[in-house]
């Protein structure tokens, strides 16, 4: 992304409170765009947020990367918009603006005062319509630079930096396009050509391949004489094909090890959970709030807490379209051996595989993500952002009354049942990250 | 206002070619935007307890929720005795560990089954409790939140616990790039007599008790230096309830004070210091010297010049070194402004083999804003941005909890916000040109370079932008 990459959502999916929905409306163009207008008038202020439905996981194998690589070009200009020019329009009208990847979208946006909508929606679309007119080999080794250094900055030169990458690789098969990380290889980043961005434009940057949300204090049938004049006359474009490998179960518990110039021992622990909005998707977010979520949490408390063998831990399910993942982490104490943590987070699923939380443990975690829910509602980013991932993931952008149902309704029982399902006695990647010349802190098979 | 920005904004695009639009309806120029929204920012009821603890409401009500801050002035970093650097926020990490006889894990229990988001943190000039919870639970919540002020049990095995926290956490700082150069810097700026030249050690950490935490509180938390920012559905018809949660609060002992001096240290000829991180990809750099207190005269004119040189995505250093030259993910300058001057900054992370020539950009781009003209467009836009933008300052109720908190901190009057959008729109390029030779110094500035000193030491002593000392990491984590 253009100026931070999220590899993944690490909180659990956002709870509606009943009070608290997302008004809007929705209409589309002929040419297939798909826009969502939220008015909300409180304060004055607005977001343009668009979704390309296009991510890492639409790659191939030897051009890993190239989705968030296509995104910094697309801050490069158009047909009207002369480089740089995108970004200093937007800061002369004083809106802030910026872009992220992820394995299954690519989003971009600006937040504005209300005035300044027509601008960010005529960028907007020109870099829809006419971005390769202006495309320049130079422009592209600009930001093939710039994501090759933020691939220094946020992955190489970070303790515990190359975790998602190595865990990738394991979960998942080559040629399945999670099986690499959005960021990609220093070679792929390399090979990427002018070609690769024209082919990619012409697959996924056309306007049936949006939607376009429109949060804030704004007028819907101001947006609507906006939108059909700068978008209109764009042409639709093929239908896209959408990835569908089959995302197998891990084949074995495999462990693996990684010595890095760390000081804490690390260690990360990854199951296949299910793909985003699906049937267990809610309890499983819950699962990862009972494991590590407060002070009381089983493996806080057990870990950080009494005996402080631990630094920290974090639990969280990450589910996406093709397929998802329960992770946990825990970060030992120094010459913390991983082996030990390691019997403490199976021993705590096997606990809850066996024994239901109680009713408590698992209200305090509903509570708190209904304050985060609302939380969330307080940007008209945020808003616009999560209208466009219902309208993705859920295919339904007025979903957040059932994702507010679908945690309501969980009970202890059905925590007890998908640690069942997912984790206990399911094979799963073990990954240590140890000081360097230290590999016997690892956790390793039957020690 | 409106016709003077779309005149600006044709002169921006007077240079870009324009085709032919594929529709006749489509434009190929940006739409001419109407007036911007007029800025409103809000009034808070204030009240003060019998006790001196100041009370500001801010009236909210579109979501039900409330954000409370909690600062307290004069319990933060600048207060730390010199040879305990961390007490101040060691104390305010203590607070809910226990308080008014509940433990750790049973406030953090009540807290959780309200929903409720409470954090304590100490900055340099105060520190600061927050509240975020749904309006419902928040008399309930309040009632934490006084506790974990008022009345701190500091129980020794947390105590000792959450020590051992922080030693781990500094013993694992020497991974991190980007803190060894944050420490190298501010102590090599300001030097062990000045509080913000100083940081936490291990050794330090390890003497921290129950009973220096305990007098630190005692003394540095008093209702009379201290302000509750409510902001949401709230009103001043909850004062009883604030008067019942903090009415008995009171210190004891005298406030502490800074030890040292807050003078600004002299800087002599510009030195870079060399800092080996062998193999690192990137090297950290970081430039600078002391730079100016909150309460400057010259607050305006310093936002934009920072706008300009390093504080916004177009900046001259971000074009400059990122979309320029592609030596790093991005390139910034701040002024952290304190009660006394805190550094200004420049600041990025640039690929190891361009180490030196990311030198000569940043002091060519230091220089150049001392010394050639301003162009009016380039000013306008930076004006533009901070002032237009000024009103996505206040959108939640956690933003406007901390503009307040902020403002409370430096004893600076709500009218402030009023003044912001002209006192921004009123700066002039000589203004800027005024403070860019008053506050940015590349000849007085201390050059912090974490990287591959194989790599990277030749080329950057062939630079003679001053002597090169190289410097071992545990100088600054230790």
């Amino acid at each position: 992304m253009k100026r931070l990459v999220v590899p993944l959502l690490l909180l659990a999916a956002p709870l509606a409170a009943q009070e608290v929905s997302i008004p809007h409306s929705t209409f589309t163009l002929p040419n297939g765009l798909k826009v969502i207008v939220a008015e909300d008038h409180s304060t004055p202020v607005a977001a343009v947020n668009i979704w390309y439905k296009v991510g890492s996981g639409y790659e191939r194998p030897g051009r890993t990367g190239f989705a968030h690589l296509f995104e910094h070009v697309m801050f490069m200009g158009s047909r009207n918009v002369g480089q740089g020019v995108f970004d200093n329009l937007l800061e002369g009208a004083g809106a802030s603006n910026n872009g992220s990847t992820n394995t299954d979208r690519t989003n971009y946006y600006e937040i504005l005062p209300s005035n300044a909508v027509p601008l960010a929606l005529w960028l907007e679309a020109d870099r829809m319509g006419t971005l390769l007119d202006s495309l320049t080999q130079q422009k592209l080794d600009v930001q093939r630079g710039v994501v090759q250094n933020e691939r220094r900055q946020r992955y190489e030169n970070q303790p515990y930096g190359l975790m998602w990458e190595i865990a990738y690789e394991a979960l998942y098969p080559a040629g399945h396009p999670y099986h690499w990380t959005t960021i990609g290889s220093m070679a792929d980043l390399n090979a990427a050509s002018l070609d690769d961005v024209k082919g990619f434009f012409r697959s996924y940057y056309t306007p049936n391949n949006a939607v376009l949300t429109v949060a804030g204090d704004v007028r819907t049938a101001d947006v609507r004489r906006w939108v059909e004049q700068y978008f209109g006359w764009i042409p639709r474009g093929p239908a896209v094909t959408r990835p569908t490998p089959s995302s197998p179960p891990i084949p074995a518990t495999r462990y693996i090890t990684k010595e890095d110039r760390v000081t804490l021992p690390q260690l990360t622990m990854v199951w296949r959970s299910a793909t985003r909005f699906s049937r267990d998707d809610a309890a499983l977010g819950a699962l990862a709030q009972i494991l590590t979520g407060g002070k009381s949490s089983r493996l806080y408390k057990r870990l950080v807490y009494e005996r402080q063998v631990a630094q920290s831990t974090n639990a969280f399910n990450d589910p996406n379209l093709l397929s998802g993942d329960f992770w946990v982490i825990v970060r030992g104490k120094p010459g913390t051996q991983l082996d030990s943590l390691e019997a403490a987070v199976m021993e705590e699923i096997a606990r809850l595989a066996a024994t239901p939380p109680s009713a408590v443990e698992l209200q305090r975690v509903k509570n708190g993500i209904e304050t985060a829910f609302v939380s969330n509602l307080e940007t008209v980013q945020n808003k616009a952002d999560q209208l466009n991932d219902y309208d993705y993931f859920a295919g339904d952008p007025g979903f957040a009354a059932r994702d507010l149902a679908r945690y309501r309704a969980l009970t202890p029982a059905d925590i007890q049942r998908v640690a069942r399902e997912y984790l206990q006695g399911k094979n799963h990647i073990v990954l240590s990250f140890v000081p360097q010349g230290k590999p016997e802190l690892a956790a390793t098979e039957n020690r | 206002m409106n016709r003077t920005r779309a005149a600006a904004l044709g002169a921006l695009l007077a240079a870009v070619p324009v085709a032919g639009a594929a529709q006749d309806s489509y434009p190929t120029t940006p739409p001419r935007l109407g007036p911007a929204p007029a800025v409103n920012p809000p009034v808070p009821v204030q009240r003060t307890l019998a006790n001196g603890m100041k009370v500001m409401f801010v009236r909210q009500p579109e979501l039900p929720v409330v954000s409370a801050a909690l600062v307290i002035r004069g319990a933060g970093t600048t207060q730390d005795p010199a040879a305990l650097p961390g007490l101040a926020s060691f104390t305010a990490s203590m607070l809910d560990e226990g308080a008014a006889g509940k433990s750790s894990l049973q406030i953090a229990d009540a807290l959780d089954l309200l929903g409720a988001n409470l954090s304590t943190s100490a900055a340099w000039d105060a520190a600061y409790v927050n509240l975020y919870v749904l309006r419902k639970n928040f008399p309930a919540a309040l009632r934490i939140m006084s506790d974990v002020v008022v009345r701190p049990d500091f129980p020794v095995n947390e105590v000792q616990r959450v020590r051992d926290e922080r030693v781990t956490s500094l013993t694992r700082a020497k991974d991190e790039p980007q803190a060894i150069a944050a420490n190298a810097f501010s102590s090599l700026v300001y030097g062990a007599q000045h509080p913000y030249g100083r940081f936490a050690t291990v050794e330090g950490t390890r003497t921290l008790d129950r009973a220096r935490v305990q007098a630190f509180h005692g003394a540095a938390y008093r209702p009379e230096n201290a302000t509750l920012i409510l902001v949401g559905d709230v009103d001043a018809a909850l004062q009883a309830q604030v008067e019942q949660a903090f009415g008995a609060w009171r210190a004891t002992g005298t406030a502490p004070a800074a030890e040292g001096s807050l003078a600004d240290p002299q800087i002599g000829a510009t030195t870079i210091y060399l800092v080996d991180k062998p193999g690192a990809a990137q090297s950290e750099i970081r430039i600078g010297h002391p730079g100016v207190r909150r309460n400057t005269p010259d607050f305006f004119a310093l936002q934009v010049l920072n706008t300009m040189l390093g504080g916004s995505f177009t900046s001259r250093l971000n074009t400059n070194l990122r979309e320029t030259h592609a030596w790093t993910y991005g390139a910034q300058s701040s002024f952290s402004m304190r009660q006394a001057a805190g550094p200004f900054t420049e600041q990025a992370g640039v690929v190891t083999a361009k180490t030196d020539s990311a030198l000569v950009e940043f002091f060519s781009e230091l220089n150049r804003i001392r010394t050639q003209p301003i162009p009016a467009e380039e000013l306008e836009k930076a004006k533009r941005y901070v002032a237009l933008g000024f009103p996505g300052d206040f959108e939640t109720t956690q933003d406007v909890a901390a503009r307040f908190s902020n403002l409370v901190t430096y004893g600076i009057e709500p009218s402030f916000f009023g003044s912001y959008v002209p006192g921004i729109m009123g700066v002039t390029a000589d203004d800027v040109k005024r403070v860019a030779n008053q506050y940015v110094r590349p000849g007085n500035s201390v050059v912090v370079v974490v990287g591959d000193r194989a790599t990277i030491e030749a080329g950057i002593r062939a630079l003679n932008l001053g002597p090169v000392q190289v410097k071992e990491a545990g100088e600054f984590v230790r």
